[in-house]
């Protein structure tokens, strides 16, 4: 099992290169690599960092139930996704055992090719992501993260309506 | 699996609700989103049926404190608890760094919570994983019903006495405990992070060594 990935300068930078330059080359508005676990452990282009990883978790989500319906229909070679939509189309792609590159277009360019950017880059991508294992954690930075009391706190609730605006709506 | 950015100075968690169908996952999450202070949180997003039972997970980000220069954060999944959708829970539950289970506390489903901690095991088996590495929380849910089991029956059908899991009672609909749950599943994840980089393999909770078990 592995305990965590790790992101540091050295190995962020190869695998920002090979993103960017997939990105660019295929004109798409955004590429992200994630872990089969929803994470994004990195992405570039113009519509990249826009939530706080909620598309990660869909992109995973939806390419392991595509691959799970494929098995299930007699279909073992499956390798990824492809949905075309009317403003925006999006590829799904595995990249190693437990990443996927998720390359979000526009009529800008052409599944085509972004399939053969994929392909082109996929290689340099799936290195530079088996690098993130095995990276040690700096000792310093361990120490500090002992976990320190509650983390999370409720807010008060929020206050009932007036009382003439009650009466209205339970009338 | 956590996830170390050392970049943007963040650590990232991914903890999964799994127990019973319709135990009160989904309203855990629901519960912590409408009151997390925005800032501390992204959306809620739910694949869910048209009669808003989950169909695949309901998913949230949520941002801890800073510690040590570093932001942690923590990724909230449920599960569908229903018997059909397995195939799905054992997605969701890859790279979980941590784990609430949440039962039924009605009399009349002690076996079903029984069966779905029967089914996580199987599946952390399937994915290569067990509570030897994994901390998990249990969570009594709906303790308000007046058919609810004792805790001493929920507590000898999915606890051991030998290595306890931590307990909580909740009402989740009404926020009972809810936020006390998530608290102590983060930090355990949290101390089990720091065991590991700290080189000892050592378990999540004091006396946990042999396979551990929620049910057997």
């Amino acid at each position: 099992m592995i305990a965590h990935l790790t992101l540091t300068a050295e190995t962020i930078r190869p695998l920002m290169a090979a993103l960017e330059s997939l990105a660019s080359e295929a004109e798409a508005r955004r590429v992200a690599l994630l872990h089969e676990s929803g994470l994004v452990l990195a992405e570039t282009g113009e519509d990249a960092h826009q939530d706080h990883g909620e598309s990660g978790a869909l992109a995973a989500g939806a390419f392991f139930a595509a691959r799970h319906l494929a098995r299930r229909l007699g279909e073992e070679a499956f390798t990824g996704l492809h949905y075309q939509g009317a403003s925006r189309d999006f590829l799904l792609a595995a990249a190693g055992p437990e990443a996927l590159l998720l390359v979000v277009f526009d009529i800008r360019t052409r599944p085509a090719i972004v399939r053969a950017c994929i392909g082109k880059y996929l290689p340099a991508v799936e290195a530079a992501a088996s690098r993130l294992r095995d990276q040690p954690a700096p000792p310093a930075a361990a120490a500090s993260w002992v976990p320190d009391g509650p983390r999370f706190r409720a807010t008060p609730p929020p206050p009932p309506p007036p009382q003439d605006l009650a009466s209205v709506f339970h009338s | 699996m956590a996830l170390v950015n050392h970049q943007t100075r963040e650590v990232t968690f991914k903890i999964v609700y799994a127990g019973t169908p319709m135990s009160g996952k989904t309203t855990n999450l629901q519960y912590v989103h409408a009151r997390l202070e925005a800032a501390q949180r992204g959306d809620l997003v739910s694949v869910a049926t048209a009669s808003d039972r989950t169909l695949y997970f309901d998913f949230m980000p949520v941002t801890s404190t800073q510690v040590g220069g570093y932001t942690t954060k923590f990724a909230l999944y449920t599960v569908p608890g229903q018997v059909h959708y397995n195939a799905t829970r054992q997605l969701v539950l890859r790279g979980a760094d941590g784990l609430v289970f949440v039962a039924d506390s009605a009399a009349d489903r002690l076996e079903e919570n029984l069966e779905s901690a029967r089914s996580l095991m199987r599946n952390l088996a399937d994915n290569a994983t067990s509570l030897d590495h994994l901390p998990l929380v249990l969570q009594y849910n709906k303790r308000d019903l007046p058919d609810a089991a004792p805790r001493a029956q929920l507590d000898y059908l999915l606890n051991r006495p030998e290595r306890p899991f931590p307990v909580f009672e909740t009402i989740a609909e009404r926020g009972a405990n809810v936020f006390a749950c998530l608290n102590a599943v983060s930090q355990l994840v949290l101390r089990q992070f720091h065991e590991t980089l700290a080189g000892s393999a050592a378990p999540a909770r004091p006396g946990a060594g042999s396979a551990p078990t929620i049910a057997s």
